[in-house]
């Protein structure tokens, strides 16, 4: 029903609606679709493609392997100091990624704190490589993997675990049978969450891992430089993110607004 | 040592404190009946290891299953004890089949013959036909048939079963009660707690009522009913139970009050007065009863040919008297008015405490 009040109401969200819908208007309006293939099959769009589709999958990947166990932890251990470590665990979504690359240097840097063993000890240097692209992706993503889980493992009934336990499971079993089969949902949920941020991801990676051309520049990296020399080329580039993580949130829409699905 | 179950639980949970003496014989099934919050439930948890105990011991055919003193404790999935769950507890992501076969499995048994085995469980249930549907599809009886399979399927020794039939309408309830005897025959021991005075009668050979986390009374189904030794067994068979002190010929009410009652011991005693030995009036009644006291009905309850009034009284505990429903018209009863109550002194029976 169209009522004066509802008019008016809608006549207040344009505003918001128009903030968010219009760039990406823009972004389909002014794209070069007659030269968008031959650009999206440029040498160097091509690397930081590939680059950044396997890297955001191994921090995808990763975030899963360090981040279940601590949701679990999380969830399940009640110990001093736990809302101290979950404020903590929340802090790269808040923190300008900038500075969390600032402080991957500090600390993974080729003098960081664990950085300079790694580097003498082990050779292993993780700034300006593939590697680092992955850690500082994985930093960045391994929040959204830890609440989403954390919170389904909140919501799974633990007396199912019991259950299962007088059935003849072992802890192990339960866990392999039972918690990890119901928590399967939100873990994938939360892994493809922080598999779209990873794949956005821009301040950390330009801090801690550069911005080299075929080795370390993802595809937000090129489209940043590709704004200063080839702006079509730069449209192009971010119509494949946008179609990207649209593709994710559609998929997905189920976990991240389950009561605003019909 | 001798077979079936010893146990002695004590444990804490939260507010509630359990402290239980409980014995059965291989093939009895003892009902564990008791209001909410007794601690029914815990029990159960602590017999299959969910709840540890803060002393006692439990052995089961010769196998000490937990032993607070020396610390010995068999992990749940290591106990020949299988429990049914209240909630059920089905597993949302398994078929009907695969939750019954799940315990077979986790013993090692190979998938299909463990497939086959649960099968063979969820026809014995009637359930069948619903071996590949998801827990969240099964009705409330489907649901309930599937997971005493899964709990049977398991062949334990001690069978637990936690308020086996609460979830049902009084339809399927009686279909599956009469069911369960010949199921429940099959285990060693079978527990079965329950708020159901029908179901407890029915289906145990042995009662133990738990209240507040202790047991204030346990015996056969017979003997509990006639002889309630507190005002919720009463209720649960239906009787009036009055506590006092046994004088000459009557009873010092505790909660105020004479009631006559021919041949009534000393000391402390129980009476029992059954509701149909109480009549209700409109009007002081005549004659010379000698028990009779003023008071307001409070609430009735139809119960077929039957109605249960219960009268509020001056000074002395409440009565439930029982009438025709046409005495509930006639007398007015259901407007909470003035009445009188007489009941026959012949009609008390007497106990000690």
């Amino acid at each position: 029903m169209r009522t004066p009040r509802s008019a008016l109401a809608l006549g207040l969200a344009l505003p918001g609606a128009a903030l968010v819908g219009l760039p990406l208007v823009a972004l389909v309006w002014k794209a070069p679709w007659s030269r968008a293939v031959e650009l999206l099959a440029a040498p160097g769009a091509l690397a930081a493609l590939r680059l950044s589709l396997v890297s955001s999958m191994v921090a995808a990947a990763l975030t899963v392997v360090l981040g279940l166990p601590l949701a679990w932890v999380q969830a399940r251990v009640a110990y001093r100091g736990r809302g101290l470590v979950r404020a903590l665990i929340t802090l790269p979504i808040v923190l300008p990624p900038v500075s969390g690359g600032v402080a991957l240097l500090l600390a993974f840097g080729r003098r960081g704190l664990v950085g300079q063993w790694l580097d003498r000890g082990l050779g292993l240097g993780l700034p300006f490589t593939p590697a680092g692209v992955v850690l500082a992706q994985t930093f960045v993503a391994l929040p959204f993997l830890v609440l989403t889980t954390e919170a389904g493992l909140r919501a799974l009934d633990t007396r199912l675990e019991d259950a299962a336990r007088t059935l003849g499971a072992s802890r192990a079993e339960v866990f392999r049978r039972v918690t990890l089969p119901l928590l399967a949902p939100s873990l994938a949920a939360g892994a493809a969450l922080s598999w779209a941020r990873a794949l956005g991801e821009f301040g950390a990676t330009i801090t801690f891992a550069g911005n080299v051309a075929g080795r370390t520049q993802t595809l937000p990296l090129a489209v940043f430089l590709a704004l200063q020399g080839d702006p079509e080329s730069a449209v192009v580039l971010s119509l494949v993110l946008v179609a990207v993580s649209v593709a994710v949130l559609v998929g997905l829409r189920r976990h991240w607004a389950p009561g605003l699905v019909r | 040592m001798t077979a079936g179950l010893s146990a002695a639980v004590a444990a804490r949970v939260g507010d509630l404190r359990l402290d239980v003496a409980l014995e059965a014989r291989p093939g009895e099934v003892v009902a564990v009946v008791g209001p909410n919050g007794a601690g029914k439930s815990t029990l159960l948890r602590a017999l299959a290891g969910l709840v540890p105990l803060s002393a006692g011991r439990v052995v089961m055919d010769d196998t000490v299953l937990e032993d607070a003193a020396t610390g010995h404790r068999l992990a749940p999935e290591r106990r020949p004890v299988g429990l049914a769950f209240q909630d059920r507890l089905l597993f949302p992501h398994l078929s009907a089949l695969d939750n019954v076969a799940f315990g077979l499995r986790c013993r090692g048994v190979r998938r299909a013959e463990a497939r086959r085995r649960a099968a063979a469980w969820l026809d014995r249930l009637g359930v069948g036909h619903r071996a590949a549907s998801r827990p969240a599809t099964l009705s409330g009886g489907e649901a309930q048939r599937v997971a005493l399979a899964r709990a049977l399927a398991m062949e334990p020794a001690l069978l637990l079963l936690d308020e086996p039939l609460s979830a049902l309408d009084v339809e399927a309830r009686g279909a599956l009660r009469r069911e369960l005897r010949p199921l429940m025959a099959g285990a060693g021991v079978a527990v079965l707690v329950t708020h159901d005075p029908l179901e407890a009668m029915t289906l145990a050979g042995r009662l133990v009522v738990l209240e507040h986390g202790r047991v204030v009374q346990h015996g056969t189904p017979r003997e509990v009913a006639e002889r309630p030794r507190s005002p919720w067994v009463a209720e649960l068979v239906g009787v009036n139970l009055l506590a006092g002190q046994g004088r000459d010929g009557g009873v010092e009410l505790a909660e105020g009050g004479w009631l006559a009652a021919p041949g009534a011991g000393r000391g402390q005693v129980f009476a029992v007065v059954h509701p149909r030995a109480v009549a209700v009036h409109r009007r002081p009644p005549e004659g010379s009863p000698r028990n009779v006291w003023e008071g307001r009905a409070e609430a009735v309850e139809l119960l077929g040919d039957r109605a249960r009034v219960r009268i509020a009284l001056d000074g002395r505990p409440a009565l439930v008297a029982e009438v025709t429903p046409a005495a509930v018209a006639d007398l007015a009863l259901d407007d909470g008015g003035q009445v009188w109550v007489t009941v026959k002194a012949t009609e008390v029976r007497v106990f000690p405490a």
